[in-house]
């Protein structure tokens, strides 16, 4: 209904506007680093990617209580970074600062920075608009939570919000979002069908489709396959894996295996401080503190 | 607890070698029995009032119908059942009420969305948690004050600017009904916004949506069968509120849908004529019966309406 | 194209801040429609409200008229009502919540009560006109209009009390059976005095409702000129206690406002608005305690 009386923008296009917070110009679907296609297992000795975000001394507090105790540590472009910790550690505290969903609610406090590149801003910064943050750092929830809308609008949401209003392009952008996100077969016939029809899972994938159409830059995944069955974990893993050459994504997982499966580098959180992070092999081989070593062979957590 | 059995039988022992005694269990059995029964005839007792409600209006509208053919009674346009040459047309008591409530739901529905949207995704909890009870204030005043405020506040109000506008007109008392609504659709549209899980909230959030675009496009057709059962209890209020438009619409039928017209709705009809002193089985005293049965029935075609199309909109989250 | 995108948003939030702004307006409109209701009444009342128009019957002369007649009868009319709708509406609600069976027939009277709520109040007056009045020969008494506003309010009630029954814990009934209660014990020893604040709040609300209610009562023929007080339910003769009150015609706040806003005089306008400011007094009040009763309620729940 906002969108209506705005002039229309299109989505994709090219590296004009040095805007400070719209999607920087490079098209998602080309993959920036040289092996395009090959898929590299997960923690080789592969060149260190640029960095794309980066938490430096980052404090939240809410209310009296402060959740985040001072984190610094980078995140690498397109590739997956896992947080992992017991319950209560802030780890998904720690992911909801990166869009800024925080803000929601009253009695909530920031400190230290994190900061984006290339564009090399603070995120939580003053002159930082959250709408337009949202619309480049988007996030999928550990509940899968379609809208109560068709599957087509589902997926259609983001590429709305971001001033598609032709049918022929709308119909492009969900086809393609939902091809990526290896939706499609199955859906194809039921577009226009509630996206509550849809099993748990095939809704979870519908959350990351409707994720991916508004092409953002990071994706957030709030312990995205704990809802879901073995299966429907497997279909998601395999696809965060397939999206990871072109996505930075940063996932919160309290499975210890999915982390080590999926993710390139591993972070380990404990009340409210990061203790210890790197590559992920390394962080499950052999880690550098006894916390990690004991939370990571599960004699506690 | 710690009774002993070597000690003499306490009080309390006695008590209870009481309370288990055949005689005892037998009584306390016939207390459940009857007590149930007592309760279940209080729920049975609201069928009784509906058949009596029914029952009354049927019967005394069949006498109407005795004298009255139902053709002139849909038919004619005009109402006048008091006068020697009586003429028994609904239809200008049935525009009067249509009007006066399609003035009132015109209100009612904007302002009340309006504030529901607002209290529940805008206003902070602690402002909602004072707001919402004193919004709930304004339906609490009596409606026959609210037929003071019509005539006396509202009409001389709205005359600055309609200087042609009778002293009686529907227009006045629309404004006012829809006004003390408002509270039905505020208050329970909010309940069925905040019923929204909030990670459909987050949800959209997370997309880069803006608050008005959460609201409007996620959370109030989400929240649709909520919102849906208010607006159809404002609705019913609209239509059944008598004492607003006796007071201030006038109470003579007029067969017009402009609302700026003085006016009679069914109810403003069944006042009027409970104030004179009709003979008991006169067609005068019938008649208030045939128009209440058909503003009953107006009430329940609209409450099925409505429940047909909430079921439709059934929450999905 | 990013630059475009970034007007978009700026439109948005403009849109957005321009609807935070047009909700609180409207929120204010309501607010001060009562605020002005309420204002304006005190001001047209303010040469009457003195103790002798409480104290006074109504008159011809509109300086001398006061609303004695109409103050007792509403006392007395909701005095019915409660005790007739009170232990009718919680015994229904109770009913419904502890014992009924899922069976056609509890299905019937819980969609009938949906649908009572629904029903007209004018309605309701003239199920007491046909039948109360003329088949049961209850004539227009406060009787009859005590019954008719309890029917009236009876759903209020009956919902009020089943939802305060559903929002006890199923361990405290669970406890009662353990100890070996029977039904009938749990029900009146645990549930009714654990629900009995919800239950409260809602009667204080129905009665509320029944103070203000005009339309039925008119249509029973409520009189508005009532110089005179019912039969004293006391008295000095055994046994001591008289219900031929219940008989006694009788006026009711709000008709007696009708009353004076119909005529064209207006110092009786004067007299209308002082019984508002009454009225308005009496049920805002009532709610104003029914509103803090389920603050506390919530706030004994919720910690």
């Amino acid at each position: 209904m906002a969108a209506a009386t705005v002039k229309r923008a299109s989505p994709k296009g090219g590296a004009g506007g040095t805007g400070k917070l719209a999607p920087s110009g490079q098209p998602p679907t080309v993959a920036p680093r040289a092996a395009v296609g090959t898929m590299p297992p997960v923690g080789t000795n592969e060149p260190e990617a640029p960095i794309k975000a980066e938490a430096v001394g980052l404090r939240f507090s809410y209310g009296a209580h402060e959740v985040l105790k001072g984190i610094s540590m980078p995140f690498r472009q397109h590739r997956i970074t896992a947080l992992i910790g017991p319950s209560g550690c802030g780890k998904s505290t720690f992911l909801r600062c990166f869009n800024r969903i925080h803000d929601l609610y009253s009695g909530i406090r920031y400190g230290g920075e994190l900061r984006l590149y290339p564009d090399n801003i603070d995120l939580l910064g003053r002159g930082i608009n959250p709408i337009l943050l949202r619309l480049r750092i988007n996030m999928v929830f550990q509940k899968p939570n379609p809208f109560p809308k068709s599957v087509f609008e589902n997926v259609a949401f983001g590429p709305r919000l971001l001033g598609v209003k032709r049918k022929d392009e709308l119909a492009h952008e969900v086809e393609t979002a939902l091809r990526s996100s290896a939706l499609w077969e199955e859906v194809k016939d039921r577009l226009h069908e509630p996206a509550l029809r849809l099993s748990g899972g095939q809704q979870q994938r519908l959350c990351i489709a409707r994720s991916l159409a508004a092409r953002p830059e990071i994706i957030l995944l709030d312990e995205p396959t704990s809802a879901l069955d073995p299966i429907a974990t497997g279909r998601i893993e395999d696809l965060m894996l397939e999206l990871r050459e072109r996505i930075t994504m940063i996932i919160v997982t309290h499975n210890l295996q999915q982390a080590a499966r999926i993710s390139d580098a591993t972070a380990f959180m404990y009340l409210g401080e990061l203790v210890e992070h790197g590559e992920t092999s390394t962080i499950f081989m052999n880690p550098t503190k006894q916390l990690t070593q004991q939370y990571v062979t599960g004699s506690f957590g | 607890m710690a009774s002993t059995t070597t000690q003499p039988e306490s009080a309390a022992a006695a008590a209870r070698r009481r309370g288990r005694s055949p005689a005892m269990v037998r009584r306390r059995r016939l207390v459940d029995k009857a007590s149930e029964a007592l309760l279940f005839s209080a729920a049975a007792f609201s069928i009784v009032i509906t058949v009596g409600v029914v029952g009354i209006l049927v019967v005394e509208s069949m006498g109407f119908f005795e004298h009255v053919s139902i053709w002139d009674f849909l038919t004619d346009t005009q109402w006048a059942p008091l006068f020697d040459d009586a003429r028994y047309g609904i239809a200008p008591l049935i525009a009067g009420t249509v009007t006066v409530t399609a003035v009132a739901l015109c209100v009612a529905i904007p302002v009340g969305t309006v504030c529901a949207v607002w209290l529940s995704e805008y206003s902070s909890p602690r402002l909602r948690e004072v707001l919402k009870p004193a919004l709930e204030l304004l339906s609490a005043v009596p409606t026959v004050v609210f037929g003071y405020f019509a005539l006396l506040i509202v009409t001389p109000f709205l005359q600055k600017f309609m200087p042609d506008l009778p002293g009686f007109n529907m227009l006045g008392p629309g404004i006012v009904i829809g006004l003390l609504t408002v509270p039905y659709v505020a208050s329970l549209g909010e309940d069925a916004m905040r019923a929204v899980p909030t990670a459909l909230r987050e949800g959209a959030y997370a997309m880069g949506a803006t608050r008005l675009q959460v609201a409007l496009k996620v959370i109030l057709p989400a929240a649709l069968s909520g919102i849906s059962a208010a607006y159809v209890l404002t609705f019913s209020r609209a239509l059944g509120e008598t004492m607003v438009v006796a007071i201030a619409a006038g109470m003579q039928p007029n067969f017009t849908f402009d609302p700026r017209e003085p006016a009679a709705t069914i109810t403003a009809y069944i006042v009027q004529v409970s104030l004179g002193d009709l003979p008991h089985a006169s067609i005068g005293y019938q008649s208030i019966f045939a128009a209440g049965l058909v503003l009953l029935l107006m009430t329940l075609a609209f409450n099925i309406a409505g429940y047909r199309l909430r079921k439709r909109f059934r929450e999905v989250y | 194209m990013s630059a475009n995108l970034e007007r978009l948003i700026r439109g948005r939030q403009w849109l957005d801040a321009g609807f935070a702004v047009l909700g609180a307006a409207m929120v204010v409109l309501c607010l001060g429609t009562l605020g002005i209701l309420i204002a304006d009444l005190v001001r047209d009342a303010a040469p009457h409200l003195r103790p002798e128009f409480l104290n006074s019957f109504p008159s011809r002369r509109p300086e001398d008229a006061g609303i004695k007649s109409a103050l007792v009868g509403t006392l007395l009319v909701c005095l019915v009502t409660a005790v007739v709708a009170l232990p009718l509406g919680v015994a229904a609600g109770v009913y419904l919540e502890e014992y009924a069976r899922k069976n056609r027939l509890t299905a019937a009277i819980e969609v009938n009560i949906a649908n009572l709520a629904g029903v007209p109040s004018i309605v309701w007056g003239l199920m007491a006109l046909g039948l109360l009045v003329y088949k049961l020969h209850m004539g227009r008494s406060i009787l009859t209009a005590g019954l008719t506003l309890s029917f009236l309010v009876l759903p209020v009630i009956i919902v009020a009390t089943r939802e305060s029954v559903r929002a006890i814990p199923q361990v405290l009934r669970e406890g009662s059976y353990a100890l070996g209660a029977t039904r009938w014990q749990t029900v009146s020893r645990v549930v009714i005095p654990s629900s009995m604040g919800g239950i409260l709040t809602g009667s204080i609300l129905a009665m509320s409702r029944a103070v203000g209610e005009t339309a039925p009562l008119i249509t029973i023929g409520a009189l508005s000129y009532i110089a005179f007080l019912p039969p004293a339910p006391i008295t000095s003769a055994p046994p001591f206690v008289s219900f031929e009150w219940l008989e006694s015609a009788f006026t009711v706040l709000p008709i007696q406002l009708f009353n004076w806003v119909s005529r064209p005089d207006p110092r009786f306008i004067e007299n209308a608005a002082a019984t508002g400011v009454v009225l308005v007094g009496m049920t805002l009040s009532m709610n104003a305690v029914a509103i803090v009763l389920r603050y506390r309620l919530r706030k004994k729940y919720t910690t």
